[in-house]
């Protein structure tokens, strides 16, 4: 059954998607996997009265979209620091709102972006809260964690 | 009185390298700019609330193995992946807590996020900032850098 945290991080996630490309996400079963597809990954730091991280995977053409979309580019047209804006805006997006409805005070990061995810070591002693995945318009699958410092 | 935070982070990072690793490392006018995937290690830490920007450590993967054997008590051939990233991990955040120290206003706090590590060079990036400083440092024939970058106001 998905907490209140899982349920209300699920509709930040489908809000800031419409806000932001004018589309809707649909629920999925299975997230994308990215040690075994290219992606992005963008990440958002909590501190204070609740320490943890709040992350996006993306696979890279989902991102490129995300950027051409964000920043009217033509098919083709962005480059990896368009990209890496984009990712850092949604996530950026995502954990303010998330922020929002944890406990009081804490402080949200600048976002990370780590260009190939499978390079990234997230820090021991960390509880997965929540791990949404969801199914873009295009049919590519992204995932939304939450991960709270033990 | 306004700080300079190159010299600031030099004298940091000649501490903790010569205090927790017993390694001597010093500040150096070369340029490190990793070109190849997969040699460079890059640390992270978000500093948050006063002041809002981040902290970054890049190391080749080389020097963060001997870090780490260090650090763990290990043989260096006998280092594993994830020792390393620990390592760097927890030298960044001693960095990056030093730092903090430094940008924090008295009255207001600031906090400092879990350390990320991810391998390979311009892997790691962080929108809507700007760097602040850079400074680079030489141990034996290894070079290394750290960045400290600024949120950019909106």
């Amino acid at each position: 059954m998905m907490t209140d945290l899982e349920s209300n991080a699920k509709e930040y996630v489908n809000m800031v998607w419409n806000t932001l490309f004018d589309q809707s996400l649909a629920a999925a079963d299975q997230g994308l996997n990215p040690q075994e597809e290219e992606s992005r990954l963008g990440i958002v730091s909590i501190s204070g009265k609740w320490n943890g991280f709040v992350n996006i995977y993306l696979p890279s053409p989902l991102a490129v979209l995300a950027a051409e979309k964000m920043f009217f580019l033509e098919p083709g047209a962005s480059s990896q620091s368009e990209v890496q804006d984009a990712v850092g805006e949604i996530i950026n997006m995502i954990g303010g709102n998330i922020k929002a409805i944890l406990p009081e005070p804490n402080q949200l990061s600048t976002p990370d972006v780590i260009w190939n995810a499978a390079t990234y070591a997230w820090p021991e002693r960390l509880d997965l809260l929540a791990d949404l995945s969801f199914k873009s318009t295009c049919g590519q699958t992204l995932k939304v964690q939450i991960r709270q410092k033990a | 009185m306004e700080i300079d935070y190159n010299i600031e982070i030099n004298n940091y990072t000649i501490d903790i390298w010569n205090q927790i690793l017993g390694l001597e490392v010093t500040p150096t006018q070369e340029d490190y700019s990793p070109t190849e995937k997969g040699v460079t290690l890059a640390g992270c830490v978000q500093i948050m609330g006063s002041w809002e920007g981040s902290i970054e450590l890049l190391c080749p993967a080389e020097l963060a193995k001997k870090v780490a054997s260090i650090m763990f008590d290990t043989k260096l051939d006998e280092t594993s992946e994830e020792d390393i990233k620990d390592a760097l991990g927890e030298l960044t955040n001693m960095t990056g807590g030093n730092i903090k120290s430094l940008v924090h206003e008295a009255d207001q706090e600031c906090f400092l996020s879990l350390p990320a590590v991810a391998v390979s060079d311009n892997q790691m990036h962080v929108p809507g900032t700007h760097e602040v400083t850079r400074s680079t440092f030489k141990h034996g024939d290894f070079l290394f850098a750290v960045r400290m970058l600024k949120k950019v106001e909106s």
